[in-house]
């Protein structure tokens, strides 16, 4: 599978500094989206100590596969290696802010995407999200880890309205917060002509999965739908940092002939 | 925009935008604003929005709240305020630049240790097991069943489990026409996932799949010459 992609992060309307960081690979077929949070640019640091410390972990895996990361569990090696690298990321994370003061309690959320063959590896911590556009149809391939989100899997009836406090802010798993953490992992198998849409919650604070799959369908480049949901969200009040990473999944490009004579 | 600033010792560790509504204060991971020390009740304080003020309440904590120095109950907040919390020090920051931005809805993500907080305070109401159970179907663990191979069971624990003929398949589907992987099932948060590969022909419930297809429980699926049914476990 080939993947083309565009990404874009914008600082929104109402903060002073963006904390995203995201980073697109085609080549190695790697995406990452990395929201930090902490105060004097402390969340500027998390985010992209995140994105440097998982491509650079995901980039060794790329080029030649160890052994600690052979199959583990339920999952293939690829899955295991994703899984791995946001722990290194939050080792590295968790040592700069026991290290520095001014970093006490910096975090991260972190959304990784690998493509692997004919297998897409998703994983995330927090509230950064991956979508699967298909057809007509928008599917959210990662939870998320706020209160609220948690709150509703135990309650499914319960009503969000009636919180007293911000539930939909509260992050309950956070890279770098504490000395371990485990990312959820899952491996998708995509079709030619799926989108994958990574984003921070910048986006998804402002606009519904609806909205997102309205605006995805439009059409045009990648670039420009990319541009467009950053400029919608900003639209809607901007009120925190907007990402867009936005991934189209096609079939290799061999012709007939390399396909029969090898490459 | 009114701002809390938690210091302890003279090192800030967090900004807290108000941003125009309430914010409590406490030990408890219930908080917005989590101060894990053991002076800290576990609800110990809360700042409230009223028009353009806030308002500081001290829900009757153990050792008290102060406002520069001063054992307070309730107390309006003024710029600069220093609000003592235990050993922690909350400085109320007003930007009068600001003040009417503070009426829209701009809270901070911040982050709360669930996990740790629930275990260093025992106090907390346990949680009740029977709504923990009724998690989302992906939980679930599921099993395709042979419907024709003599009732063999297949638990899917992967997240991603191949169905064919070739070596690298989790499923093991005979079958002259059957290609080396036929087809996958993904297991995510939305559920369980049927996806043919390439252009194997798949039939669900005597449908053919087109795309890919989220799996409900006893689901009739067709590989080639064998039939599976998938179902949840327990």
């Amino acid at each position: 599978m080939k993947i083309h992609s565009a990404g874009l992060t914008d600082i929104g309307r109402k903060r002073d500094n963006n904390e995203d960081t995201f980073y697109a690979d085609d080549q190695v077929g790697l995406y990452i989206v990395a929201d930090g949070m902490g105060g004097h640019r402390a969340g500027e640091v998390a985010s992209s100590t995140v994105v440097s410390s998982v491509k650079d972990y995901m980039e060794a895996f790329h080029t030649s596969p160890v052994a600690k990361d052979a199959k583990e569990g339920n999952m293939s090696p690829a899955a295991t290696a994703v899984s791995h690298s946001i722990e290194l990321a939050n080792r590295v994370v968790y040592q700069l802010s026991q290290d520095q003061g001014s970093y006490k309690g910096m975090g991260s959320t972190a959304a990784v995407a690998y493509m692997h063959g004919d297998t897409l590896v998703t994983a995330n911590v927090g509230d950064s999200r991956i979508y699967l556009i298909r057809g007509d149809g928008i599917e959210q391939l990662t939870q998320d880890h706020t209160l609220l989100a948690e709150h509703m899997r135990k309650n499914p009836n319960w009503d969000p309205n009636s919180a007293s406090i911000p539930m939909k802010h509260i992050l309950v798993r956070a890279v770098g917060i504490h000395e371990t953490v485990e990312a959820d992992v899952y491996e998708i198998q995509p079709l030619p002509g799926d989108l994958i849409l990574m984003c921070s919650d910048g986006l998804t604070d402002m606009l519904s999965d609806e909205e997102i799959h309205q605006a995805v369908l439009e059409g045009g480049t990648l670039e420009e739908v990319c541009d467009r949901l950053v400029e919608m969200a900003n639209e809607r009040g901007g009120l925190d940092n907007i990402t867009a990473v936005l991934m189209l999944l096609q079939k290799d490009g061999k012709g007939l002939l390399q396909k029969l004579f090898g490459s | 925009m009114a701002q809390l600033i938690l210091k302890f010792k003279d090192i800030v560790l967090k900004d807290f935008d108000l941003a125009g509504d309430s914010k409590t204060i406490g030990r408890e991971p219930g908080n917005d604003i989590v101060v894990e020390n053991l002076l800290v009740s576990g609800y110990h304080a809360r700042v409230d929005a009223a028009g353009k003020d806030y308002i500081l309440t001290d829900l009757q904590s153990k050792n008290g709240t102060f406002v520069n120095g001063e054992q307070v109950t309730s107390k309006k907040l003024k710029n600069g305020d220093q609000i003592l919390i235990g050993k922690h020090l909350l400085v109320f920051s007003l930007d009068p630049d600001e003040v009417e931005e503070a009426e829209k809805l701009t809270e901070e993500t911040m982050f709360i240790g669930v996990a740790q907080g629930t275990a260093e305070t025992p106090s907390q109401e346990p949680e009740t097991p029977s709504l923990a159970s009724t998690a989302i179907s992906v939980e679930r663990p599921a099993v395709l069943s042979f419907m024709s191979g003599g009732g063999a069971e297949y638990e899917i624990t992967r997240k991603l489990v191949k169905l064919g003929k070739g070596a690298e398949a989790d499923v093991q589907i005979g079958g002259f026409f059957t290609p080396k992987v036929a087809a996958t099932i993904s297991r995510r948060p939305t559920g369980y996932h049927l996806t043919p590969v390439g252009r194997a022909k798949i039939k669900v419930n005597d449908t053919q799949v087109k795309g890919s297809r989220r799996l409900r429980e006893f689901d009739t699926i067709e590989v080639g010459p064998v039939k599976l049914q998938f179902y949840y476990k327990g």
